[in-house]
């Protein structure tokens, strides 16, 4: 063996790496020669300056602040699990259930058979047909519904429906920012009116899904295709909103500022549909930031950080089958971006009494602060009485302060803070970097 | 020289399968143990990994959390501490492009090294804030220029030294922390101990008069 060799096997001599035989002959090596004596002393004493000056000791509290965490998951604050193991399950299976009953629908027209008896749809599909949207169901033209039907709606609301649950199910794992859906019943009219934004133009299903007509002469079977119809109308409209929420369709801002970070397209922004009962985001932990002391009448979620950490968890930490190595690669394998997708959210909801009018009012001020603040990169879109405004926090909050000064009279509003697993203990909070991207949801109800 | 070595055998105290078992069970006291027996060792990666101590701290919470919600699915095919590691390599690595991605946006436009044909990224020449001048001036110099050395590794090398020397891991189960060979770690290694001794002689404290 000569140096050369033993240069290349000193440091697993010196670990204790090598086999009985190698490690034999390269102590015979630094026996004779001593330059890799000296070199093998070299690297024993960097080593071992690392093994000694290296290490810390954790703080004190490290313990305690696990603890509190720990607690605070437990009382279902922080309820990630029980949602990844059902909540995923439930979302796609009340896609199935729509595409389902579109398909049906369709056959049933095709084939010139008898319409099937809408209580068998809704009853199939209950999210297709609410009570109490349905009442302001916008019924297209007879010409238009018989269009839509011959394009097969079933075929194409079936594709939606599959593009959608894929982009929920890859929420943390893609680029993709997610879909955010403005509220639980969503308007059919649509009032896309980004301030900056470039406002994609609508589909025919759009129009004609605009066009509020009554309902005359109408089977309940069209009145339930209709509302199918118009389900897919609103997925379409999420992904027209996805992409103004981005910035454009396919680009981000060029300096990065809406999107918080330039490399990172943007946070994701939960559906509401993906939410479990308690209202907390399905796609990560959430930790409550509070914006304390608004009036009763207005219901504030605070600001939530949102990570996109799902795929991580349970790809990184699922069902890998032949331990540890296979959870490295998979965890290897997940995106790594987590912490680049901290996005803050919170959602606003205001009881007033004519909501139409104080969804304009609140455009106004959105419309005045941005011009105010010359904020290009924050951008809204309005859609009936639910607005998303979205870009960077100190923009966003200014807004949401100047809302709730508005329509609650209260000014007192206490500094946006993060508490929580940002700061180094439960009890204790920080300010919330300006640039970091917030989104903020406001609804207006009766 | 005191290293914190992985053997899983705690004289007078349970050992980590059986606290696993009764943290399982709901014994938040055992998980507690089992904490304080690795807190040390974790918080000390994430400290270098990143650089900076209150970063640290809230990646050490993280990972804790982790481990307490994953626990059940700790299978006991490997050591516990291989196990754990994975996840504090693998969120410490998100960490990271986190803060690097930062740096990138706070316009650091100074020249990347070339250290042996691999180019260092911004990700590892992020400052170790450990290294305030009051340590530094008033603590420990070795330590301050120990750690100084450590921090300006590439993340890889980085990565396999501490896991080495500081944390005492065989070869084979940093090969399965990073996921790599056995054959990458040792070269690894080799690399970072060469790179982190050149350093070292810099300031003093290795070489042949060190």
């Amino acid at each position: 063996m000569n140096c050369s060799d033993v240069r290349e096997l000193i440091n697993a001599y010196i670990d204790g790496e090598l086999g009985q035989f190698e490690a034999h002959q390269v102590e015979r090596h630094i026996d004779k020669c001593e330059s890799c004596r000296e070199e093998t002393e070299q690297f024993r004493k960097t080593s071992a300056l690392i093994a000694e000056y290296g290490r810390e000791t954790a703080p004190a509290s490290l313990i305690n602040d696990i603890r509190m965490k720990m607690e605070k998951e437990k009382s279902g604050m922080i309820n990630l699990r029980s949602f990844r193991k059902t909540g995923w399950w439930a979302l796609a299976a009340s896609f199935i259930l729509i595409v389902l009953g579109g398909a049906y629908m369709n056959v049933f027209k095709i084939n010139g058979n008898s319409p099937a008896p809408a209580q068998q749809v809704m009853a199939a599909a209950p999210t297709v047909v609410k009570p109490e949207t349905l009442s302001h169901a916008a019924v297209p033209e007879p010409e238009e519904m018989h269009a839509a039907e011959a394009g097969g709606t079933g075929a194409l609301l079936s594709d939606t429906a599959a593009a959608e649950i894929a982009a929920e199910d890859t929420v943390g794992e893609e680029d993709s920012a997610g879909v955010t859906s403005p509220s639980p019943a969503l308007p059919a009219k649509r009032m896309a009116t980004a301030a900056s934004a470039p406002v994609p133009s609508h589909t025919t299903a759009d129009t004609a899904a605009s066009e509020d007509k009554p309902a005359e002469g109408m089977t309940d079977r069209e009145v339930v295709l209709t509302r199918v119809r118009e389900e897919f109308d609103n997925m379409e409209h999420k992904l027209e909103m996805k992409r103004i929420l981005n910035g454009g369709s396919d680009s981000e801002p060029a300096d990065g500022h809406a999107a918080g970070f330039s490399a990172e397209p943007s946070g994701v922004i939960v559906p509401v549909s993906a939410r479990t009962a308690e209202g907390r985001s399905a796609a990560g932990r959430i930790i409550t930031v509070g914006a304390g002391g608004v009036s009763p009448r207005v219901v504030t979620g605070g600001f939530n950080i949102m990570e996109e950490v799902p795929s991580y968890e349970s790809a990184a930490y699922g069902d890998t089958p032949s331990g540890v190595s296979a959870f490295a690669r998979s965890a290897a394998a997940v995106d790594t971006s987590q912490y680049m997708r901290r996005v803050l959210r919170a959602e606003d909801v205001y009881s007033v009494e004519n909501a139409d009018a104080a969804a304009a009012e609140c455009e106004r001020i959105i419309e005045e602060t941005l011009a105010a603040a010359g904020d290009n990169d924050t951008k809204y879109i309005r859609d009936g009485r639910s607005v998303i405004l979205r870009g960077r926090f100190s923009t966003v909050d200014a807004i949401r302060r100047k809302l709730i000064s508005n329509f609650t009279g209260n000014d007192d509003i206490g500094e946006s803070t993060i508490t929580g697993i940002t700061s180094s203990s439960a009890t204790s909070t920080q300010r919330i970097p300006p640039d970091l991207t917030a989104v903020l949801q406001i609804n207006f109800t009766y | 020289m005191q290293r914190q070595q992985d053997t899983g055998d705690y004289a007078g105290e349970p050992d980590d399968s059986r606290l696993i078992e009764r943290t399982c069970n709901g014994d938040l006291a055992a998980f507690d143990t089992l904490v304080e027996r690795y807190q040390d060792r974790v918080y000390g990666y994430t400290c270098r990994m990143l650089g900076d101590p209150e970063t640290a701290r809230e990646v050490t919470q993280d990972i804790f959390l982790r481990v307490y919600r994953y626990l059940d699915r700790f299978r006991g095919d490997s050591k516990f501490s291989t196990w754990l590691y994975t996840i504090v390599s693998s969120t410490c690595k998100n960490a990271l492009s986190y803060y690097g991605l930062r740096a990138k946006h706070r316009a650091d436009d100074r020249p990347a090294n070339d250290i042996d044909g691999e180019r260092t990224s911004l990700l590892d020449r992020i400052p170790d804030k450990t290294l305030s001048p009051d340590v530094v001036a008033g603590r420990s110099d070795i330590q301050a220029m120990v750690r100084e050395a450590i921090s300006k590794l590439p993340e890889h090398y980085r990565q396999v030294i501490i896991l080495k020397d500081i944390n005492g891991f065989s070869y084979d189960e940093i090969s399965r922390i990073v996921d790599c060979k056995v054959g990458t770690v040792k070269s690894r290694l080799a690399r970072a101990r060469l790179i982190a001794r050149e350093e070292l002689t810099k300031a003093g404290l290795a070489g042949p008069e060190g």
